[in-house]
């Protein structure tokens, strides 16, 4: 117990390692934030609140029908009163349902480009509701709920769960890959301090008659808990401080950052264990996961859709983007299947990982020192 | 006396080059045993392999009359070291240094609080427990490294080279502390590239060269076994051939070397000076400063490989 109490106390005391492991991902959530203005958020959708000025047009009245309790809320006034609730903001936007219907906005966000979005599709069809009207009066109306239908489907299929149409939050899930990915520093600092060809406090502690195993086994949990703590603590400010909401999940988020952190000690531990120089092990820690990173999105929220459809099978290989797809499957698409994919590949990484971190510590004797 | 550390035809290749060559050794219980020898020698190669640290291509190993290999954790348990660069966490202070070093070999907690304080206090770093690695000076980090490798009461000691890079002031105490540690039991095995310190200290000695064994003895006895008895120099001389001559020609006189109005004399035994001194008188020779030397650790290294061991 001694053992592992100073052992933590030597990973704590460890600036570097606590910092790039732990303060960094907070700074730089905070900055995403920031940047992106609080876009982060998953609202839940709510129905866009739209008046309508008139009747004219029965064909759009139907089809303002079908959506209406959906993805509108639709309030039938006179024009006075609408243009007096669009100025108070209580509506979003103003359909004037004439033969050929309008639409009058008062700003742009997502509620107006869903507005524009439906009068658009409405006058694509506009001229087959024509048609139809002269030759097949009866069809209309299930055409037109068809058109609802649709319009709903549409809605529906990139809301995804209900839970955001925020792209941004590609960038969140990076940046969590990438705070695993950081626990490489203090991974290699333990790394190092168990190789006897490495360091001679390494030496110093595989002359004492401790079992080298035990040795390793502790310097691995050491690593593994501060780092899995590190990303919860991220987890948690991103969640509550932040409102980036991606705890809806929790049990399966422990797994994602459990994954990750050892995933993230592991390669840093067989990083340190290597007998190069450090400065290359200095680029190992520091370029390989930012690459990684990158490619999950980190620096360009739609990296990993361009590798998606260039080459597939990277962004089954690369850890990051394994963690950010699992991470996006858990909380946007709200896909099981999908997500246990990812995290079984994600699982293979880090106990492939952890596996050679320990063969390369486990070594009692060594060639040279 | 028993033997502590026993090697026997120990050979250890790095690639193409032979580190330890056929290297023979015994360290008997209660001695301070010296390895000295030129850098790369092989003295750190040889603990290394002993540690069981190092694979080595031949060779046998004992210590503590078993063979020595990674998993021998009853004699690791007895054996301490200091080595030559200093191995401690920078983010624990002296006492935490020394506490989790010695917590790889004592656990009773009582126990180790006491070898804890007592290293403290042999090393002189009592007022400094609080002080992280860091804000000690160098000398005082060497105390520390020493501390570390000691608090666990180890039956045999290792240090490899530990004084290099100390302020006089921290040798001594090193060089004290040293000899405590092996009247208090301990058996030492020293290995410095400092031949005054290893004469100065150790009671048995071996000198390394290109790794291998090239003599072992006191260090009277090392003396002993060459032919120089005293060296004496005289500096701000000027000597013609005659005279150069008439010196090669004393008693005893087997080298004389004569450059840059420094001449050096070797005898095959001592109290020679007199008569050198009668000599010059005698023919009105000048001459500045005059000293005699006994032989010296250097003498012998020299007289058997060739070369100085300070090269």
């Amino acid at each position: 117990m001694l053992q592992l109490r100073y052992r933590f106390i030597q990973a704590l005391r460890n600036r570097s390692g606590i910092f790039w492991g732990l303060f960094f991902p907070l700074a730089l959530g905070t900055l995403f934030y920031l940047s992106f203005g609080g876009l982060g958020k998953a609202d839940p959708f709510e129905p866009v609140p739209t008046a309508v000025v008139g009747e004219e047009n029965e064909f759009f009245t139907q089809m303002l029908g079908q959506l209406d309790g959906g993805i509108l809320e639709v309030r039938q006034m006179d024009q006075e009163e609408a243009v007096q609730a669009l100025e108070d903001g209580d509506v979003t936007g103003i359909y004037t349902n004439a033969q050929e219907p309008s639409l009058e906005v008062a700003g742009s966000g997502f509620g107006e480009t869903v507005l524009s979005g439906i009068l658009k599709e409405y006058m694509q069809y506009d001229s087959v509701i024509r048609d139809m009207s002269e030759k097949h009066p009866e069809r209309i109306p299930a055409f037109i709920e068809q058109i609802g239908s649709d319009t709903r489907t549409y809605v529906e299929n990139t809301s995804l769960g209900g839970k955001s149409f925020d792209e941004t939050m590609e960038y969140f899930f990076a940046l969590i890959a990438m705070a695993c990915f950081f626990g490489c520093f203090m991974g290699q600092r333990l790394g190092e301090e168990s190789a006897a060809n490495i360091s001679p406090l390494a030496a110093r502690r595989a002359v004492s008659p401790r079992s080298k195993l035990l040795t390793v086994l502790t310097d691995m949990f050491v690593g593994f808990v501060i780092q899995f703590a590190s990303v919860l603590v991220l987890l948690f400010y991103l969640n509550y401080v932040l409102q980036v909401h991606i705890m809806a999940h929790f049990g399966e988020m422990l797994l994602v950052a459990a994954c990750g952190s050892l995933l993230g000690v592991s390669a840093g531990i067989f990083i340190g264990s290597m007998a190069v120089r450090p400065g290359v092990k200095a680029i190992l820690t520091t370029a390989v996961p930012l690459a990684l990173c990158f490619m999950a999105g980190l620096m360009y929220g739609n990296m990993k859709q361009i590798i998606e459809a260039k080459a597939p099978i990277v962004n089954r290989l690369n850890p990051a983007a394994l963690i950010s797809d699992a991470l996006y499957y858990l909380n946007i698409y709200e896909d099981q299947s999908a997500f246990m994919l990812r995290i079984v590949l994600l699982a293979a990484w880090s106990v492939g990982m952890a596996f050679l971190a320990f063969i390369r510590l486990r070594r009692e004797r060594y060639v040279s020192i | 006396m028993d033997s502590v550390i026993s090697i026997h035809n120990l050979v250890k290749r790095y690639g193409g080059v032979l580190a330890l060559d056929h290297l023979d050794l015994t360290v008997q219980e209660g001695e301070i045993f010296g390895l000295l020898g030129p850098n790369g020698s092989g003295k750190t190669t040889v603990i290394n392999c002993v540690l069981s640290l190092l694979k080595y291509d031949r060779g046998e190993i004992e210590v503590f009359g078993s063979p020595m290999k990674p998993s021998s954790y009853e004699s690791k348990r007895n054996i301490g070291v200091v080595f030559q660069n200093v191995a401690v966490f920078e983010q624990m202070n002296v006492y935490e240094n020394i506490d989790y070093f010695c917590s790889l070999y004592v656990t009773d907690r009582k126990m180790r609080q006491d070898c804890v304080e007592e290293a403290l206090e042999f090393t002189g770093l009592s007022d400094c427990r609080k002080k992280k690695p860091k804000q000690l000076s160098g000398g005082l980090l060497r105390r520390l490294n020493i501390a570390c490798g000691i608090a666990h009461r180890p039956k045999l000691i290792f240090m490899d080279e530990p004084t290099v890079a100390v302020d006089p002031q921290s040798r001594n105490h090193i060089l004290e502390g040293i000899r405590q540690l092996n009247k208090n039991g301990s058996t030492i095995v020293y290995t410095s590239h400092y031949m005054e310190e290893v004469e100065q200290i150790c009671t048995r000695l071996a000198i390394l060269d290109h790794g291998r064994c090239i003599a072992s003895g006191t260090a009277d006895e090392l003396k002993s076994m060459i032919r120089t008895g005293e060296t004496v120099t005289v500096e701000g001389i000027a000597l013609d051939e005659t005279a150069l001559q008439e010196i090669r020609a004393m008693e005893n006189v087997f080298s004389v070397t004569y450059a840059e109005e420094t001449l050096t004399i070797k005898y095959g035994s001592s109290g020679n000076l007199i008569l050198l001194l009668h000599y010059l008188e005698d023919r009105k020779i000048a001459f500045g400063r005059v000293f005699s030397e006994k032989p010296t650790l250097n003498d012998v290294f020299l007289e058997i490989t060739g070369k100085d061991l300070r090269d």
